[in-house]
């Protein structure tokens, strides 16, 4: 399983901790229980399904915060690749899923997991 | 430098919103006390409109600019993406700002028409900046991942 995230992300989650609505150590825990198990359900996973090929998860940062972490998924064939791309509060995470614009999903070819892995 | 190089000052309105809208506000409170005098209440409802103007005009300045990430193509990641830092500083600025004049006119305890014509102007604003944010931060992901060299540098989350 291969869970990476953006600068732009850790810039977003940095931002969040700085306003102490989450802790460094609440966001590891999270994304530590989403590694195990994706669909944990104490960390309130949500499918956003845009298009048939490309789904956005949601999931919230414990212990029931109201910060949500939007990651981006695709299905491979032999392996899925996760790609954490957006932090934010949930009045702004409810304003992006409302958005019908909002239903292009991060495009991750297969071709690039191996360097993904890298 | 790009012709995405933003100045905040510049594409939006530029005197304290929140400082007018908190003066505004206060007097509509005051003035329902005193079951108001109506030219005074005119001239409220046109400053208020104003207001509601500016809302609308910052965030068709607003809507355009996330027309234009939307169909941004980055080609120079290094360059691209320093672009689009920026524009998401200012932008995740701009929203704070307006989450804050949301808030404050929420919490005054008064049910007016002209509360519920300001909501929804700046409503519709920072909808549309979170959702800007939204789209820089697909876009920086998706940079990332169309170029073969640059995708190493992704972090673990």
């Amino acid at each position: 399983m291969i869970v990476k995230a953006t600068p732009n992300f850790f810039k977003k989650r940095d931002r969040l901790v700085a306003k102490k609505l989450i802790t460094l150590e609440q966001y590891q825990k999270t994304i530590d229980i989403f590694k195990e198990d994706p669909k944990n359900k104490d960390i309130r996973p949500h499918k956003i399904s845009c298009k048939k090929a490309y789904t956005i998860i949601s999931i919230t940062v414990l212990p029931q915060t109201q910060v949500r972490i939007l990651i981006s998924v695709k299905e491979c064939e032999d392996e899925t690749i996760y790609i954490a791309s957006w932090i934010g509060k949930h009045r702004e995470y409810e304003r992006i899923i409302k958005d019908k614009r909002n239903c292009k999903s991060l495009f991750v070819g297969c071709d690039d997991l191996e360097l993904l892995s890298n | 430098m790009n012709a995405l190089h933003l100045n905040q000052q510049q594409i939006f309105p530029t005197f304290d919103i929140e400082t007018a809208l908190n003066s505004v506000i206060d007097t509509i409170a005051s003035y329902k006390e005193d079951y108001l005098l109506k030219k005074k209440i005119k001239n409220l409802q046109n400053t208020v409109m104003q207001l509601t103007a500016s809302a609308h005009e910052a965030n068709a300045k607003a809507q355009t600019i996330r027309d234009f990430i939307e169909l941004y193509e980055i080609h120079n990641i290094d360059e691209d993406l320093e672009l689009l830092n920026v524009v998401d500083d200012e932008v995740s600025q701009l929203k704070d700002e307006v989450e804050n004049i949301i808030d404050t006119v929420d919490i005054k305890s008064i049910d007016n028409i002209f509360k519920t014509t300001l909501l929804d102007a700046y409503e519709e604003l920072y909808s549309t900046l979170v959702n800007i944010e939204f789209s820089i931060s697909q876009k920086t992901a998706q940079a990332y991942l169309d170029s073969k060299s640059d995708s190493k540098l992704l972090q673990e989350a």
